[in-house]
């Protein structure tokens, strides 16, 4: 299998490929657990044109009656052309799919699954601008993939992460992130904790909020691109406060993930 | 189409009344919260139903006045469109006919009705559809008052109907002189929606 | 029913909206009927759960979209955008 380079991706090839249509049966070639209730599940593929980080698949589960249920998953994996996928899973409470894609889904298993999808929120090496990430909880995946892209490029951009959990122990990739930012490659990463820090914590302990951004993020005056993922209402205050910031919108790229704001 | 193996899904297992239960539907213990928009946050202080014709207002009850009609209390089984049935659900409202009673309505102006709720979602209904006990304006679901996000303070309960009918937020209904389709009746769903005959989008039975 | 992990905006409609046309559709631009203001598919909020697709405007709410699949065919309701506008893909943002 031959690994060829994210660059060699672009989204000119991805809007024209039929295979965007079709369901494909992905066989579950590998499970990692990253923390008590969030699990990475690889997939290899028949047939897969690549993808771009900040890409997502969709699923599909049918029961023995033929009911089925779809959703919507990130990649995790780095942008580029290898045909063995990651999506990374948070059970959810009472959910209908993330506790059988986290508890009951096994080595060898298949499942339908439909992409890459969505050409909006993606980024791709070749896009020079510094590049800011912002992360709730979950919201961590797609903006992970961006990341293991950019540590297999060439010209890697100045980049910061400010990534939000409500604890310690929910810090998802939590060592692949502070691997990163040891290699001292123009990476700096932020993180706040928003439900209790352990007795050696020296990031946040809050929500983040204008000031946490305003500390955080890169000023407006060096144009970056931002990318915003995670809970509804996460998404819209940061975004909100971007703009306050003095970002334009355009620069500013939202993926909302779960209900709209409301808790349930 | 693919099995996948081990996925159950979330619904009751199927040795339940199978004569309650409308073709191609399947039994839930949840109450699933579906929206067309977010939910909508109205006071008790802040809300009225109008009844309407054209521009002119028939009837309008502030809160309080609302809570002093005659009330009814109702047990019914409620089915949506996207294949959940939920049994013996439990409500109290005001029923249409006690509605069109208090507005001094002896006869129901015309006989289809549009449906207006805050947020801006509609339903069309037709009169033989509400009267006779078969609707209400509901505004307690178990005894306790609806949450925002199942239609509170108010909503149409329409329960021999699919529930996209049963609209949340309720605010107006509208006497209007055809059957003029609503929010989902307009992009496809079926104009009357009888979930017996299966009556889910434009073109079925 | 909580619905787990699924977007909550036009990113998601990508595969179940999408598949009916030739391009990628969360890049598309959307000018809000109501309030002339512009945004990229995937910016908007998603509401209609298993119901359908409703695409609203994040600045003033209004409906822009609606989209529906049913008898194997998409019934779309593009009458709260003034405009929907798609520039093919450049490398870059």
């Amino acid at each position: 299998m031959e690994i060829l380079g994210a660059s060699s991706v672009t989204p000119a090839m991805l809007d024209t490929s039929p295979l965007l249509r079709d369901w494909q049966l992905a066989s579950v070639a590998a499970i990692r657990d990253e923390t008590p209730s969030v699990r990475t599940i690889a997939f290899s593929l028949p047939q897969w044109t690549g993808h771009l980080a900040g890409q997502h698949v969709d699923v599909r589960l049918t029961t023995e009656d033929g009911y089925q249920a779809e959703r919507s998953y990130s990649l995790a994996s780095p942008g580029g052309r290898i045909a063995l996928i990651e999506i990374t899973v948070e059970r959810i409470t009472d959910g209908e799919v993330s506790p059988f894609l986290t508890e009951q889904l096994a080595l060898g298993d298949s499942i339908e699954l439909r992409g890459p999808l969505g050409g909006y929120f993606t980024w791709s090496p070749e896009n020079p601008a510094p590049l800011m990430l912002i992360a709730g909880g979950s919201g961590i995946v797609p903006l992970m993939s961006m990341l293991r892209t950019r540590t297999k490029a060439l010209l890697r951009p100045p980049t910061r992460l400010l990534y939000s959990s409500r604890n310690f122990e929910e810090i998802i990739y939590r060592s692949e992130l502070d691997s990163l930012v040891a290699t001292m490659d123009g990476l700096s990463i932020a993180h706040t904790l928003t439900r209790g820090a352990p007795v050696n914590w020296n990031g946040e302990t809050r929500r983040v909020d204008r000031a946490m951004l305003a500390k955080y993020t890169f000023p407006a005056a060096q144009a970056p691109h931002n990318f915003v993922c995670g809970p509804t209402s996460f998404v819209e205050t940061v975004a909100d406060c971007l703009v306050a910031l003095g970002h334009p919108e355009t620069v500013i790229k939202t993926e909302r993930f779960g209900p709209t704001g409301e808790k349930r | 189409m693919p099995i996948t193996r081990g996925f159950k899904g979330k619904r009751s297992s199927a040795d339940t009344a199978q004569d309650r239960i409308p073709p191609g539907q399947y039994v839930t213990q949840d109450f699933p919260v579906l929206t067309a928009g977010p939910t909508q946050r109205t006071s008790v202080e802040n809300w009225s139903l109008t009844l309407q014709r054209g521009g002119e207002k028939l009837a309008h009850w502030s809160w309080e006045q609302f809570a002093a009609l005659q009330q009814t209390e109702r047990t019914t089984d409620i089915h949506c469109v996207t294949k959940w049935s939920k049994f013996d659900t439990r409500w109290r409202g005001v029923t249409i006919e006690d509605l069109l009673k208090a507005a001094g309505l002896s006869a129901p102006p015309t006989q289809f009705v549009m449906a207006h709720c805050d947020g801006g979602y509609t339903t069309n209904l037709l009169i033989a559809d509400l009267l006779d006990g078969k609707a209400m304006i509901a505004t307690h679901y178990d005894n306790l008052p609806i949450p925002v996000t199942h239609g509170g303070p108010a909503r149409l309960l329409v329960p021999h109907l699919y529930f996209w009918k049963s609209a949340k937020w309720v605010r107006r209904l509208e006497f209007i002189d055809a059957n003029k389709p609503g929010f989902w009746e307009s992009m496809g769903y079926h104009i009357h929606g009888d979930p017996w005959r299966e009556q889910r989008y434009t073109g079925d039975a | 029913m909580i619905d787990d992990a699924r977007s909550s905006d036009g990113n998601a409609v990508a595969g179940p909206l999408g598949r009916f046309f030739a391009f990628d559709i969360t890049r598309m631009i959307v000018t809000c009927d109501a309030c002339g203001s512009e945004s990229p598919l995937g910016a908007l909020r998603r509401y209609g759960d298993k119901m359908g697709i409703v695409l609203r405007c994040v600045r003033c709410g209004e409906v822009n979209l609606r989209a529906l699949e049913f008898n194997g065919a998409l019934s779309l309701d593009a009458r709260g955008a003034t405009r929907l506008t798609f520039r093919p893909p450049v490398d870059l943002l």
